[in-house]
């Protein structure tokens, strides 16, 4: 009680500051750089108002947060909370719901989407990206434009990469932190007169806090290590991007059932190719895109680890390994028609997915020979979207995806479309926007293929389906922006995991959300974000929170940045089928940074993350007991970062 | 077709933000010619279709489309052939600043961020001079 209202008294204060000391707007040569270097963020060329409700993570905002880390970003997404599944893989629970670690998370790094096909969700490794090559981001929610998304949507992350045109040189960026964690990465880009390139390197080793359950003698680790490559190239029309991420991490509790883990390890490998060629003046674009993946995953619990076996009952071993890799092969052809008052995208895509199992071993058995289901999907869609300007004010939007599902003998083929209507008014002062989607989510691999695991598959379940709709309306001034918004979403056959089995819902559950936000810029120094939300459905279960808040506080004073954040999330209870009572209490995540620009080229920087040690936990129950640990330990980073 | 693409940009939130960033590039060049010439307005071209949105927005420059007509000209990838000897040649692409030596100043992106730079021979040899608001945007050429 005494560290909040100590941290309510600072922020007040600096409130204030920010008011009074506010400097008035004067068009030196230095603020005019400053307001071009704003007016001109890239964020305002690559989003798409209607694309979904959209919230965007300029370069500018994405550095005073020194947001060096995708989940530093997603902590502050509205409506979802921000959790780590037990086995370490970061994930998002959307209001009152339980973890929302499905395919309808989607991300996408330069309108190329990174994920798993295996495991369905993107967060799978990539919620552990290092961001420091990322000029900035957008969050769609309740759906995306079909033609830029491969994938049936839900909630979108949109990473763009730096543009070499923008950097034209290099950084280099060094960061330890607590517990002996480090970060080293750096960048070089080159635009010369017929071609630009741009690579990049980083490698993080991040050290946390053990948990001890005080069911074992060993400690709990979550530790991760990763490796992060990318380079871009591009001259004239065409473009050529390469990238590998790597992911070793701790598989946190994990499957055993006292969650008394002894050496849970997670090694994660993804690399993709993509090559993009425009014709026709850019209105025609080719799309060549190749994927690979490997995931080696191996779990040892002496309490025992419950598989479920091929006739499924199940079965009690103490270790599991399993080695797969996944490949993705996509094409795509895009033509823009610009037509009167229509701007047209019409085409298709063909993508072939692949799951290889290596080897599944048991207690040292190996059982690769029993793994059944579809492994090999081959799709075929085509697509077409309309923005269509009614007048100066209006304009109408229609996205259509037709897509046919060939699961090569391995499991029933089907057919199934996305469609997403809306309409965005616009006079430059208000903004009204509405859109409804219809949108499905297929049963991934792990949901209907069969191999030794936690979870029982089903190789006949259904494809869910989803409506959403939402309305917002948005207010802005030179000074300011206010936004509120409403979102609403349901689904039929829905794909639940109940009892550890995989099976579609006769539940048709309704959700509703509320959000309000409200940026003012007192000066191009000093600024505020606040934000709030409530969402609830009509289940029984709350299993995260319903509401939240966030506020940022950006503030300038001559070469030092000052950051202060604080993501409120309010507490939950809920009783287990087996009568446990899981109780989360409310949950408040300070966050503060500085950055001393020392001289134009060297920025000095000071972050601490859940520094009052409160930010939300996640509980993981079991049959008997419940386990209570938050995404986010308490943590100081220091660094630098050098621009050449 | 034009205007309806105009209607589109400003309906997908894109147009206000461009025009915005159009109007202070502007400012900046305003600033740049009062600097040099001091006069009410300077005719001026531009090569590319920002340059020309740039100089539209400006309240110092009147767009001209002959190059040899112009006092001041923003280029991107080489100057026109004929311009006058006394036009002051300015550019927003670092590499031209650093081929053509007719070139005396650049207003450009590098390292994440706008750039303002002027050299100083090259001021001199053109008997340019810059008023003291500019000498920290001003450097020796390397």
């Amino acid at each position: 009680m005494k560290s909040r209202i100590w941290l309510c008294a600072s922020l007040c204060a600096l409130l204030i500051q920010t008011a009074q000391g506010a400097d008035t707007t004067s068009d030196t040569l230095d603020d005019l750089l400053s307001q071009y270097r704003s007016e001109s963020d890239l964020s305002r060329q690559t989003k798409q108002e209607s694309a979904g409700s959209l919230i965007v993570y300029t370069r500018e905002r994405l550095e005073k947060m020194q947001a060096y880390n995708l989940r530093d970003i997603l902590k502050t997404i509205p409506v979802f909370t921000m959790q780590e599944s037990f086995t370490g893989q970061v994930s998002l629970a959307k209001a009152s719901g339980a973890t929302f670690n499905s395919q309808f998370l989607k991300l996408y790094i330069n309108d190329h989407e990174v994920g798993s096909i295996g495991f369905g969700s993107a967060m799978k490794m990539w919620g552990y990206l290092d961001i420091s090559y990322i000029d900035h981001a957008e969050i769609y929610q309740v759906g995306s434009s079909v033609m830029a998304g491969d994938e049936p949507p839900g909630i979108v992350v949109r990473l763009y990469t730096k543009d070499p045109s923008r950097e034209n040189g290099g950084a280099v960026q060094a960061m330890g932190g607590s517990r002996g964690s480090y970060e080293v990465g750096g960048y070089y880009a080159y635009k010369g007169e017929d071609f630009s390139t741009f690579v990049y390197g980083a490698t993080h080793d991040e050290d946390r806090n053990d948990y001890n359950s005080g069911r074992s003698a060993v400690p709990v680790d979550r530790d991760f290590d990763s490796t992060n490559l990318f380079a871009s190239f591009q001259k004239g029309d065409f473009s050529l991007e390469a990238a590998q991420f790597s992911l070793e991490h701790d598989r946190f509790l994990g499957f055993g059932t006292s969650r008394t883990p002894l050496d849970n390890r997670a090694d994660l490998l993804h690399r993709y190719v993509i090559a993009n060629q425009y014709f026709q003046d850019r209105t025609l674009k080719i799309r060549l895109a190749y994927d690979h993946a490997s995931h080696i995953q191996n779990e040892s619990d002496p309490s025992g680890i419950k598989l479920f076996n091929p006739d499924g009952t199940l079965s009690t071993y103490e270790e599991w390994y399993f080695d797969k890799s996944e490949e993705i092969l996509d094409a795509v052809i895009d033509k823009r028609l610009l037509l009167a008052s229509h701007d047209i995208h019409l085409g298709a895509q063909a993508k072939h997915k692949r799951v290889d199992a290596h080897s599944l071993l048991t207690d040292g058995i190996e059982r690769i020979d029993e793994l059944s289901g579809p492994d090999r999907w081959n799709t075929l869609s085509v697509f077409f979207s309309d923005d269509w300007t009614l007048n100066d004010y209006n304009l109408i939007f229609t996205n259509i995806k037709y897509d046919r599902y060939d699961l090569n003998n391995g499991g029933k083929d089907f057919e199934d479309y996305v469609l997403r209507l809306g309409h965005i008014y616009n006079d430059g002062t208000w903004m009204w926007k509405t859109f409804a989607t219809r949108t499905y989510g297929y049963p991934i691999y792990m949901q209907t293929s069969y191999f030794p695991f936690v979870y029982k598959s089903d190789v006949n379940l259904k494809n869910e389906e989803r409506m959403a709709a939402s309305t917002e309306v948005s207010y802005m001034t030179p000074s300011s922006t206010t936004n509120l918004r409403i979102l609403y979403n349901t689904a039929r056959n829905a794909i639940v995991l109940q009892q550890n089995v995989h099976l579609n819902t006769d539940e048709k559950p309704n959700f509703y959300a509320l959000s309000a936000s409200h940026e003012y810029r007192f000066t191009p120094s000093h600024e505020i974000h606040l934000s709030a939300y409530y969402g609830d459905d009509d289940m029984p279960m709350t299993q995260s929170s319903k509401a939240g808040a966030l506020v940022q506080l950006f503030n300038t004073f001559g070469p030092v940045d000052l950051f202060n954040e604080l993501v409120y999330r309010s507490g939950y209870h809920y009783t287990t089928p087996t009568a446990l009572s899981v109780d989360v209490a409310e949950g408040f995540d300070y966050t503060a940074g500085i950055t001393y620009r020392a001289t134009p080229d060297l920025n000095l920087f000071l972050k601490g993350e859940n520094l009052l040690n409160k930010a939300i936990m996640s509980p993981y129950p079991t049959s008997t007991y419940v386990d209570y640990i938050s995404p986010f330990d308490r943590t100081v980073r220091f660094g630098l970062k050098y621009v050449f | 077709m034009c205007s309806n693409l105009f209607r589109l940009l400003l309906l997908a939130g894109l147009l206000i933000p461009l025009h915005a960033a159009s109007n202070v590039a502007a400012n900046i060049f305003d600033k740049t010619v009062d600097s040099f010439f001091k006069e009410e307005r300077v005719s001026a071209w531009g090569e590319t279709p920002e340059h020309l949105q740039i100089i539209q927005n400006s309240q110092r420059m009147v767009l001209t489309k002959d190059p040899a007509n112009a006092r001041f000209l923003i280029v991107a990838r080489k100057i026109p052939a004929g311009i006058a000897k006394d036009s002051v040649v300015m550019t927003t692409e670092y590499l031209l600043l650093e081929k053509d030596k007719r070139v005396v100043g650049a207003f450009f992106w590098q390292k994440g961020r706008p750039n303002l730079l002027f050299l100083r021979q090259r001021l001199r040899e053109a008997d340019l001079t810059l008023t003291p608001e500019f000498q920290k945007y001003i450097e020796d050429e390397q």
